[in-house]
Parts: structure tokens; sequence; C-alpha cells
């Protein structure tokens, strides 16, 4: 962060300079051919500037869903784009027809979303959006959906991954959802109250999963997306529990004497790994989910905790203080249950923990410490380059977004716990994700919803 | 007087002919001239004879035959006489017409003579004429071909000074239009640089290479990529750069715009 911030604040002498040497350079090598050479060395770097305006709506008043405010938030929170404010927008148009583009190519905007939003009838709505590309006026990209009014702001997320997708080539992940838990103090009991909640990925559309008065810890997603596993303490005892979304329904999964902790499902979604401490001290250990059975992957006297998957599924990451201070190791799995040596990942600091794998199996995202701070940090495998990407003091429990784009997490604010997001590449500051109320903590972001 | 006869052989040639000519003709004329010899005429000569009367019928019989006789050898002789004499009038007409036809073909000859002298005369003088005129022509023409010489050299000399200047010219405008070139490139470069915004999301060290097509307004009328960094997102803000750049600064000067009418441009982000 330091380095990045100091060369930014270089970069227009060198770009100046690096111009002008390219501007030489070119001439003098290219004055041969035929057809004039001109190199351009430079450019800056930022978030993507687009515009979205403010959908039509059929019927007087306010659309029931700001699906325009809805798209910038979501374009805004990925850090590689910057929607234009409203006041920034030259004009409003909602039909291609009415667009002036000479009065676009003046505004900043590289991109203009349009759409309009209709009540066609028991209680249902059409959705039409479109994206053009300012400066060639080809159309990008259009699409219609017809839902219903709780599915507007689904709709706004998918318009979201769909402009994602068509100016990143990367599929988008705002379509998606959180699980996380909200703690918060009863007025009445001040008694603290847990509550395991799911949202979509910009914090709104929040649905209840468990209120417990004792804690609710760990919540992780199932590779389908439609099942959650967390630790809940309502039996004032950890106990591992997997609980259907749709239905509510829910299985006991590991209630052992001890520890029962941190629940990961295995990519194939057949297995967990977990911690439990059954056997005197914490270690990792796998279970194959239908047969219950367990394979113990872990045997050290220190702590093995907070296991993650890679995603092919023949390996697993996990926290261990076996060298004095907490670090990630790496274990390979195999499916007789048996598993091979441990290797050390990180080396970084005296602190490392709560790792988890990109979808690419790539990286690492965990907390690191740095000048007594505790970060969301990225590790490269390949060449085990560690980037912080936070500047905040006590962040946790750090999940990567489906397409590896971005990261979530849970930080501090004020003493409350709060969601944040933000880029992978570190370029910019994180977002903050909007919650209720209450203390925040734990998220997990869900897979792709299919 | 050799070298004269030498140097005007053909005049003195004529001049011999010429004399030749004329001497011939004087010794014809004097034969000419000679009198013709005179001819006498002969008088009619009476003959007288006596005669008896008895036989004076015979006698005058005879006489009168003899009368006859005579006065027909009279008329014979008379006749004959009128016949000489106009045989020799004839002669004579025959001589004259003679002598006349010959001083007239002696004239004529003269006539032809003079005729041919003056002709060759005049030949000799056409031919001088026409070989002065030769000569005139030859000294007309040398001076003609030195003149065309002359001409030939200068033009080649005013050539070789308006290729030298044409050259200098076109260095110097080669000279100039390569720092308009040069000028707009870096404003063309500038205008681009300040368009160009890349993705947060690509990875460093990509490059791309595309081929614009412009009018002479600097407006862009085409951007085709012809290497690509690999990455769709990359690719574009260079196309969106080139076009939000647009119009690009381009020369003014139609021919020098020639040159940036289709460019490369390959674009490689700053060192951040």
């Amino acid at each position: 962060m330091q380095y990045a911030k100091l060369t930014r604040r270089v970069s227009p002498f060198l770009l100046l300079f690096f111009s002008l040497l390219f501007a030489v350079n070119s001439i003098f090598v290219n004055q041969a051919h035929a057809v004039l050479e001109v190199e351009i060395k430079g450019g800056f770097q930022s978030a993507a500037p687009i515009a979205v305006v403010p959908f039509s709506w059929s019927q007087s008043g306010k659309a029931p869903v700001d699906i325009a405010g809805v798209i910038s938030a979501d374009l805004a929170r990925s850090g590689i784009f910057s929607p234009l404010n409203l006041n920034q927008l030259p004009e409003r148009p909602t039909m291609s027809g009415s667009i002036n583009f000479p009065r676009w190519k003046n505004s900043n905007a590289e991109n203009l979303v349009i759409g309009q939003i209709t009540a066609i009838g028991q209680g249902r709505f059409e959705v039409k959006f479109k994206m053009l590309d300012i400066f060639s006026g080809k159309n990008s990209i259009e699409y219609r959906y017809e839902v219903k009014q709780n599915q507007l702001r689904r709709v706004a997320h998918q318009i979201s991954d769909q402009i994602y997708q068509k100016l990143t080539h990367t599929k988008g992940a705002f379509d998606t959802l959180i699980a996380y838990v909200i703690v918060n103090n009863d007025v009445d009991s001040k008694k603290r109250i847990y509550t395991l909640a799911v949202a979509d990925s910009d914090g709104y559309g929040e649905q209840i999963i468990l209120k417990s008065k004792k804690p609710i810890m760990s919540p992780v997603w199932s590779p389908n997306g439609k099942r959650l596993a967390y630790v809940s303490f309502e039996k004032n005892r950890s106990v591992i529990y997997m609980q259907e979304l749709k239905s509510g329904q829910r299985k006991t999964i590991a209630q052992f004497k001890g520890i029962n902790s941190a629940p990961v499902w295995s990519p194939d979604g057949k297995r967990l790994a977990m911690t439990l401490s059954k056997d005197g001290n914490s270690e990792i250990y796998v279970m194959h989910i239908a047969s219950g059975v367990l394979q113990r992957v872990t045997n050290h006297y220190s702590i093995d905790t907070e296991p993650a998957w890679a995603p092919d599924g023949r390996s697993l990451v996990f926290t261990s203080d076996r060298a004095g201070k907490p670090q990630i190791y790496q274990v390979a799995i195999n499916q007789k249950g048996r598993s091979g040596n441990h290797r050390r990942l990180t080396y970084d600091g005296d602190y490392n923990a709560g790792a988890s794998f990109s979808p690419d199996g790539k990286s690492l995202v965990l907390i690191t410490r740095e000048q007594g701070s505790f970060r969301v940090a990225v590790l490269d495998l390949a060449n085990r380059y560690l980037q912080v990407l936070t500047r905040s003091r006590l962040d946790e429990s750090p999940s990567f977004a489906p397409n590896g784009k971005m990261v979530l997490y849970a930080t501090e604010l004020r003493g409350r716990g709060i969601l944040e997001a933000i880029s992978v590449d570190g370029s910019h500051s994180p977002q903050r994700l909007r919650v209720l109320s209450g203390d925040v903590r734990e998220p997990a972001w869900s897979p792709y919803r299919h | 007087m050799l070298d004269w006869i030498k140097d005007n052989s053909t005049a003195f040639a004529i001049a011999i002919v010429f004399h030749v000519v004329f001497l011939a003709a004087l010794l014809v004329n004097w034969q000419m001239d000679k009198p013709d010899k005179i001819v006498l005429e002969q008088g009619d000569i009476i003959q007288v004879s006596s005669v008896d009367a008895n036989s004076y019928d015979a006698e005058v019989k005879k006489l009168e035959q003899q009368k006859k006789a005579e006065r027909q050898k009279k008329v014979q002789a008379k006749r004959k006489a009128e016949e000489l004499a106009k045989q020799k009038k004839q002669e004579a007409i025959r001589k004259k017409k003679e002598k006349q036809r010959k001083a007239d073909a002696l004239k004529r000859k003269k006539a032809a003579d003079a005729k041919k002298k003056k002709e060759a005369l005049k030949k000799a003088e056409l031919q001088k004429k026409a070989q002065q005129e030769k000569r005139r022509l030859e000294e007309k023409k040398k001076q003609q071909a030195a003149e065309q010489k002359r001409k030939a050299e200068e033009d080649k000399k005013r050539q070789a000074e308006l290729k030298r200047k044409e050259q200098r010219d076109r260095a110097e405008r080669e000279r100039r239009s390569k720092g308009i070139i040069n000028r707009h490139v870096a404003l063309i470069q500038q205008k681009i640089d300040r368009s160009w915004r890349q993705p947060l999301d690509v990875p460093s060290g990509l490059q791309c290479k595309i081929q614009i097509v412009l009018l002479p307004s600097g407006n862009v009328v085409s951007v085709k990529v012809v290497e690509s960094s690999g990455h769709a997102s990359f690719d574009r803000s260079v196309e969106t750069a080139v076009r939000r750049a647009s119009p690009l600064p381009v020369p003014t000067d139609s021919v020098i715009f020639k040159q940036f009418e289709v460019m490369r441009l390959r674009f490689e982000p700053g060192s951040f």
C-alpha cells in the first residue's frame, strides 16, 4: 500500500518522461515505415466511469425499487467502476432513441445504462435495460426481465452482473448472498441475542436463519449454495449444524466432547472439514457427511484450526501455532482419509490466520498482523508474496466472492462490527456493506446462485 | 595566275570553251562571206542565110521549114533560155535562200551560242550562287549547331540548377514537414495519453497495437486492434481512449496529413 501510494504520486512525472522519450523514439524508428507508428506510453489506471441513468417507471410516484441506484451501488462496490453521481448526468434518457451522444462524450462516462420498469399487472413487473458504449455508439447489451415485486432487487443485481461480465469479461458476483452473524444487546433482558442472517451481496434483503441467546459462529455455505453449516452454542456447548435454507430443516453434524468448530464444505459437497478437540487437543478432521466417518488430518500438540479446502479438494490449509505463532500450513488429503506432510505457507510477520482459497486456487486470503493491527491480506501461492489489502485495525473472517475478484470481511468501526468488501487488487478503498443494526461478524460469501 | 586558274577552274574552262566557239564561229562566217562566182548570161543569137526561087518554094518551104524550125528552135532556145534563166533565177533564189538560211542558221547559232554562253554564264553564276548559298547554309548550319550546343549546355546548366534548387526545396520541405509531423505526433500522443484510462482489473505488462483511420478533420473513422493484449477490457480501453481523444490534432497541410491518415498506435501503460 505504502509503496503503491508513493509511486502513484510520482507517476505524472514518469508519465511525461516516458511519453517524451517514446515520442522521440517512435518518430525516428518508424519514419521508414509506410504507416506512421506512434507509441502511447502512459495513460492512467482508474475505476471505469459509467453512467446508470434512473430507469423510467410506468406509473406515478416512485418505482418500487430504484434499480439504477442498486446497480450503481453494486458497480461502485466492485471498486473497478465509478458510477457517475446523479448530478453528473448530462441528461436522463430512458430510451436509446433519445440519447444525445455528443453530450455524453463530454461527460466522464464510457458506458451508459438506461432502462424502464413497467407494472404489467398482477403484481408483476417488466424490467428492460440497455447498455451502450458512448464512444463507439454500439449496443453493448440489452435484456428484459419479468418478475414479482420482491424480485426487483435481484433483477438489479443480475443486471449488474451482466454489465460487469460485459465490461470485465469476468462473471459478476452481485447476484449472490452473504451469511453473517449479528450480535445485539437486548434492551429488556440486557442479554445478548445472536442472529444468523442471510442477505443479498449488498447487505439488503436480510433474512433471519436462526436466532439464539447463545453464540452462533462460523457460518459457511455448501457448494451448491442451498445449505449453511454453522456452530451454535444453544446447547451450552459447541455443536456443528447443517441447515437447509429453503426449508429451515437442520441436521446435527458434530457434537463431540470438547470443541466442535470451524466447519467447511469440501468442493464436492460430500465432506466437511472441521476442528475437533475430542481427542484432547484441537485438531483438523474431515467428516464424510453421509456416513459420518471421521478422518483425522493433523496430530500436533499445538492448536490446529480453521481448515479450508483447496478448490481441487485435494488439500487443506489450516492455522497452527506449532511454530510458536499462528501461521498457515497446507496438508494434502486423499480420498482414503490419509493425509500427507504439511507445509508452512506463511512467513511474513508473527500472525497469519483464517485462510481460505481463491476460487482459482492460486491465492489465499487471510488475516495478518501488521503494525499491531489485524488486516486482510492476499497470499500469492506462486511467489509467496503477501499483499495487505486493508488499513483497518481489527479485520476478521475474510472470504472470496465466487468470482475471486473481491473479498468480504468483518471489521470494527467504533467498537461495532461491520461488513466491508474490497477488490483483491487492493487498488481502491474498501466498500462498506449496509447493516441494519448491531455488531456484525463472520461473514461468508455464497457461491453463485443457480 | 595558275593558282587563280586552279581556284577558278570552272570559270577558266568556260572561258576557253567560249573562245574556241567564238573563233570557230568567225571562221565559218568568213568563208560564208566570200563573193559568189559571177555567171555571165548569154544573149539570143540570130542566124541569117540566102535562098533561091525555085527552090524558092522549096526554098521557101524549106525556108519556112527552116524558119519554122528556126522559130521552133528559137522558141525552144527561148524556152531553154527562159528555162535556164528561170533555173538561174531559181538557183539564185535558192542560193539566196541558202545564203539566207545559212545566215539565219549562223544567226541562230550565234544567238544560240550567245544564249548558250549566257546560259553558261548564268549557270556558272547560278552554280556560284548555289555554292555560295551552300557555303552560307553550311556556315549557318555550323552556327546553328554551335548555338544549339550552347543552348543545350545552358539548358543543362539551368536544369541542374533547377534540380539542385528542387532538392534544396525538397530537403527544406522535408525538414519542415518532419518538424510538423513530430510536433503533431507529440500532440496526438499527449491527447490520447490524457484520454487513456486503463482498467484496474488487468495484469501489468499488457500491450496493445491498433490501426486507426482518420479524416482530415482528425476525426477517428475506424479503430482496429492489430495486436491484442489478450484482455478485452484493456483492448477496449485503448479504443475508447482513441475515440475519446477524437478529433486528433492532425496537421492541416493536406500533403503532410497523408502520413496521418492511417496510423498505428502501440499502447503500453506507463510505470505506476
